[in-house]
């Protein structure tokens, strides 16, 4: 059982990467991101967090360093890692205020988008994506009903 | 909203223990010098579907570089060059290096030496490259030019894999190439991922007439393909100096058909 929600949880992870990129490849911006895997990841990282993710987590990394990138193998599979562990750990152990959730989904954006910190306009580009994707992670969490 | 004190404490563990096991990856993947990561693209095969534009079908071709060809028009423009270094050997016997470099250059007169393999982009990571359909299965190289529809270059191959390849554009941070100009003045193009920088190498002769920077192949490259029109961007010479920033100009979208030249 153990191992069929694994699989399935690679698939959807590994889907959602690969519609991540076509979808940022369709809107061609070059200021503006869609990153579903990372809401994705996020909403995993606070409502399901558990070491049965963390196979499905690291395959999609390494998936994406061998057909997508040109990284060294293992860098995206440390990101994703890394994400899921700050995410839930922030949200855990942080003290509750206001902008918490958007502080913590963005402090994690930063981090997904670590490869590309040498990009010249690196910051501005970040600010308008992170906006767009917490807008878009309210509204699945609203879809979704989650209680977090 | 924040219902964070009911969750039991989590371990961490594990991750922590995989994202070493990761660290462990990229330290063998850096040692191999990209052996593992490159395995499994190099040897895995994807079919996609290309065209191949055998010389039969050149005319269809030439047909959509019709509106730039009048105007650069291959052949008279290599003509002239080559009346521009006959009068230069005569003026300057020291220009003869440039002229043996004239006359390879005179060798591609058309596109009748070229096949035009038609490729299309797969997929855009997130560091501004893109994934384009055809690799080694293609005979597709690193370095190989990459035109759009115009019959611009827009970019050059990255890494090849067995049946696609990562194609680096002027979106890219990392992109540079060498350019040439009809008076055999070289200059190099890179980009920040934001703005292109034009910057002059070697200046022999300026002139206001220059209209395109092309490839060359005095640097590996399959052909002369306008790059970069001058006349849309700040192209002066100050101090026999060109130092240019410009954005864009030759955007391509997700549709946009490209071809890319390989040699019969």
């Amino acid at each position: 059982m153990n191992i069929l929600y694994s699989i399935t949880i690679f698939f959807l992870f590994s889907a959602t990467l690969i519609v991540e990129n076509f979808l940022n490849l369709i809107i061609f911006n070059k200021y503006i991101s869609i990153s579903l895997f990372f809401i994705l990841l996020f909403i995993f990282s606070l409502t399901r967090f558990n070491n049965k993710n963390i196979v499905p987590i690291m395959g999609t990394g390494l998936i994406y360093d061998i057909f997508l990138s040109e990284n060294y193998l293992g860098v995206y599979a440390i990101i994703f890692l890394f994400v899921s562990v700050l995410t839930n750990y922030m949200f855990e152990k942080l003290i509750n205020f206001n902008f918490k959730l958007i502080f913590i989904f963005a402090l994690n954006y930063v981090i997904y988008n670590i490869p590309n910190i040498l990009n010249f306009n690196f910051f501005s580009n970040i600010v308008l994506s992170a906006f767009i994707n917490y807008l878009l992670f309210l509204l699945i969490k609203r879809f979704m009903r989650l209680s977090v | 909203m924040l219902d964070a004190q009911s969750k039991p404490k989590r371990s961490y563990v594990l991750y922590i223990l995989f994202i070493f096991l990761s660290s462990l990856l990229i330290l063998v993947d850096y040692f191999s010098n990209k052996e593992i990561s490159s395995y499994i693209p190099k040897s895995l095969t994807f079919e996609f579907k290309l065209n191949v534009f055998e010389s039969t079908y050149i005319d269809s071709f030439n047909s959509l570089l019709i509106s730039r060809a009048e105007l650069v028009s291959e052949n008279i423009r290599l003509e002239q060059e080559v009346k521009n270094l006959r009068a230069l050997e005569i003026e300057n016997s020291s220009l003869k290096e440039k002229i043996k470099s004239f006359e390879n250059i005179s060798l591609t007169k058309n596109f009748n030496n070229l096949n035009f393999i038609e490729t299309s982009l797969i997929i855009k990571n997130s560091s501004n490259e893109f994934l384009i359909s055809g690799g080694t299965n293609q005979n597709f190289k690193n370095g190989d030019l990459v035109l759009d529809d115009r019959g611009y270059a827009i970019g050059y191959l990255r890494e090849v894999y067995y049946s696609y390849s990562i194609l680096e554009t002027f979106l890219s941070q990392s992109f540079n190439i060498q350019l040439m100009d009809k008076y055999n003045n070289e200059y190099l193009l890179s980009s920040d991922g934001n703005q292109l920088f034009l910057t002059s190498i070697n200046i022999l002769k300026f002139n206001t007439d220059i209209e395109f920077l092309f490839t060359d192949i005095s640097y590996s490259h399959s052909g002369k393909f306008p790059v970069v029109d001058t006349r849309t961007i700040n192209f002066e010479l100050v101090n026999n100096q060109i130092n240019s920033s410009f954005n864009f100009s030759n955007i391509f979208t997700y549709n946009t058909k490209l071809f890319i030249p390989k040699s019969k």
